[in-house]
């Protein structure tokens, strides 16, 4: 529930100093900020190559060449992790962001909302869908946001238990590994379609067109790339699957950090009746957490870090995030108002425990201090 | 992304090198270090070109020697190009008329004249330099020559000289009768006056004749057609100037009956009056309806009333799922307040509103 201590005139006074706020930053967007994307998208192509250089020549190492093992994985480590962190800077700082329109204002097709195709097994087209309509528009309304357990897990005390949830230890781990193809198969709502409530044909649709894009992924990274090693294609294909759980266990955690954090505000359908721009704008701070840290963390979450921010500005360019944070801050404090912003290590450490504890039935929270930072 | 679907596909060795690099191209890659070999966009509406020269013409008017990358097919003269100039971070999109002869294919020249102290124009003007990078759209445009043999009357004013000179350079001049009445308000205002004089004076059948009206000319009109070429409800004809001229022109020859002898090219786009309140005739171009918004109704909202039924998501502008092209008019952000007038950039329809007669690609 919107905090009753807060007035309609309050919710008002929120409205307009973010939306001030927001178009602040959006008028001061300029060539800076064109040569910042385009240098991150050149640095993740740079390593993207690299790191696909680099577990090539790993293969040099070995015994059938210049055979040195610890030189092998040396080399194959470093590449695997110039590929994995270019996989994690093209879906978080830059697709994820691009596809959310932040960089439409450019006008320039080759980074456009409408072009983007990201390097994940989701097609960009249903991410959008599922992402940046149901998920950010619906955030954390319980039976809305599809996002809230993703319809497999249970991430609050408000969601009824079921015998299912006993095994969500074990679904975390499965979908941390293989948390892109989880993600691909979010648009065709399984547990729709199990029940009958999915149109047939729909479903079928955006089950190819899912298949597709997961299939040419796989194709590229566990297929053509390998083939090119010849003999030595089964340490190509390791390595690269290597990459991507990499990846995959990185941005399942961030993305956990988001809205499942300790402390976070679910919501009931009720609410978003006739919300306001205001409590509208109340109902995405009290529903993300932020990770508090440097620029690197900053850089490695595509921003997510501040995903009380990006949640109130979504289609604002990430890097204005960190600018607006302490206002955003500054007015949650001002009308008492929780900022959940912690270290990554907390913040994914209660989300652990948490899930943990709701794989049990019990629907009491346990007894701790206040949970809001700051 | 129809104009996608319909390039051809390309041969294996190319599918098999995408395959590699999906989802982006193998270009994406190239451009690291050869960023002329860059389309500017997957579709191909847009070339990534570079400029060569930059010549001044006469006051306040300059030309722009371009040298367009892979891709481009050439132009037919009097045709336009969108050309694109990244000024803080956005490329900005205004149309020129393409001056140069169409015979050469691998250069063309813009010639550009900033009328204000602000916009692209002006930017084209003042700032640009040779090597920068700009992009263009493909040639477009149906201000060309016929083949009808007749004698030919070109009407120019102003910058509206640029697309006949597409025509001369392109040699108009080299057989055939043509009268060329340009007008400008003094000499120096006069764009391509050295080569245009040099024209008339090599070439028999090319009459060239400036009317001054800053020193006393009257504006187009039947007495002056009258007076320099008498024939010219007999010839065809071919007219670039301010919306006025076209006005007057047309006018003129619709009371002669010959109205299907003259050819216009519009150069200036009626500017919004700022304090309009909104509302106004919306057409819907793909979709061939048309509906009046009331002041403040949201454009995604008017294409629903009127039967439509576009793509949408979250309706307060956070999700770009309706977004679509402004093809003309001028639309109003509803939060923001912001003006958007320049056609073909995509607008968010849920969050804006028509401010006057609007026409969408929905």
């Amino acid at each position: 529930m919107i905090p009753s201590h807060l007035t309609e005139a309050d919710l008002h006074a929120i409205g307009e100093r973010l939306d001030a706020i927001g178009a602040r930053e959006r008028a001061s967007l300029g060539q800076a900020d064109r040569a910042y994307i385009l240098r991150l998208i050149r640095a993740q192509k740079l390593l993207a190559i690299g790191g696909r250089l680099g577990i090539f020549a790993s293969l040099a190492w070995l015994p059938a060449a210049l055979g040195s093992w610890p030189m092998f994985w040396v080399v194959l480590c470093l590449g695997i992790g110039a590929l994995a962190l270019a996989k994690i800077l093209e879906n978080m700082e830059i697709g994820h962001n691009v596809i959310h329109g932040q960089w439409d204002w450019m006008n320039d097709p080759a980074i456009h909302s409408s072009t983007w195709e990201w390097d994940h097994a989701c097609p960009a087209r249903q991410w959008k869908h599922t992402h940046n309509v149901v998920h950010h528009t619906w955030t954390n309304v319980l039976g809305m946001d599809r996002d809230i357990g993703y319809g497999m897990m249970r991430v609050t005390e408000r969601q009824r238990w079921h015998p299912f949830y006993l095994f969500q230890p074990l679904w975390l781990v499965v979908m941390a590994v293989y948390f892109d193809w989880f993600i691909a198969l979010h648009d065709l709502e399984i547990p729709r379609v199990l029940k009958g409530q999915r149109n047939k044909a729909e479903a079928r649709a955006i089950l190819r067109e899912a298949g597709a894009k997961t299939g040419r992924q796989a194709l590229k990274d566990f297929v053509l790339w390998p083939l090119l090693a010849g003999p030595f294609f089964l340490i190509v294909l390791a390595a690269n699957f290597a990459a991507n759980v990499l990846r995959n266990i990185w941005t399942f955690a961030v993305i956990f950090c988001g809205h499942f954090p300790e402390g976070v505000s679910h919501f009931s359908k009720s609410i978003v009746a006739g919300e306001s721009r205001g409590a509208w704008y109340v109902r995405q701070m009290l529903g993300s957490c932020n990770i508090r840290g440097g620029r690197l963390m900053h850089l490695l979450t595509g921003n997510l870090s501040h995903q009380i921010e990006h949640h109130l500005f979504p289609d604002l360019p990430s890097n204005h995030y960190v600018r607006v944070a302490p206002e955003v801050r500054a007015l949650c404090e001002q009308y008492g108002l929780t900022y959940n912003s912690r270290p990554f290590i907390r913040q994914f450490g209660s989300v652990l425990w948490k899930l943990l504890r709701l794989t049990f039935p019990s629907g009491k929270r346990p007894r701790r201090r206040a949970v809001a930072a700051g | 992304m129809n104009s996608a679907a319909a390039l051809p596909k390309p041969a294996w060795p190319q599918r098999l090198a995408r395959a590699f690099a999906f989802p982006r191209t193998t270009r994406d890659y190239t451009s690291l270090v050869a960023p002329q070999l860059t389309k500017a966009d997957r579709a191909g509406a847009r070339f990534t070109a570079r400029v060569i020269d930059a010549t001044t013409e006469a006051t306040g008017t300059r030309s722009l020697t371009l040298r367009p990358g892979r891709g481009w097919r050439g132009h037919r003269a009097g045709q336009f190009v969108t050309l694109y100039v990244n000024i803080d971070g956005v490329w900005r999109p205004r149309c020129y008329s393409i001056s140069s002869d169409d015979r050469v294919k691998k250069t063309i020249r813009l010639t550009v004249h900033a009328a204000s102290d602000a916009g692209v124009s002006r930017y084209l003007v003042d700032t640009l330099a040779a090597g920068a990078w700009v992009q263009i759209s493909p040639a477009a445009g149906d201000f060309v020559l016929n083949d009808i043999a007749a004698p030919r009357l070109f009407l120019s004013a102003g910058s509206g000289v640029t697309p006949i000179m597409g025509m001369l350079a392109s040699g108009a001049a080299d057989s055939g009768e043509i009268c060329h009445l340009h007008y400008a308000r003094h000499r120096d205002d006069v764009i391509f006056a050295d080569a245009l004089r040099a024209m008339a004076a090599a070439r028999p059948g090319y009459h060239y004749c400036e009317q001054l009206t800053g020193d006393g000319a009257p504006h187009l009109d039947r007495h002056t057609l009258d007076r320099l070429c008498p024939d010219w409800r007999d010839r065809e004809t071919w007219l670039c100037g301010p919306e006025r001229m076209l006005g007057t022109a047309e006018a003129l020859w619709t009371e002669a009956g010959v109205r299907d002898r003259l050819h216009i090219e519009r150069f200036s786009l009626p500017m919004v009056d700022d304090s309009a309140v909104g509302g106004g005739e919306v057409e819907f171009v793909a979709s061939g309806r048309s509906a009046v918004a009331r002041p403040g109704a949201a454009l995604l909202q008017v294409a629903e009333q009127a039967g439509l039924n576009p793509a949408y998501g979250c309706r307060m502008g956070i999700c770009h799922s309706c977004d679509c092209q402004l093809r003309s008019g001028a639309v109003r952000d509803l939060r923001t307040g912001k003006l958007t007038q320049t056609p073909g950039v995509l607008i968010q329809p849920c969050v804006n509103a028509a401010v006057g007669p609007v026409s969408l690609d929905l």
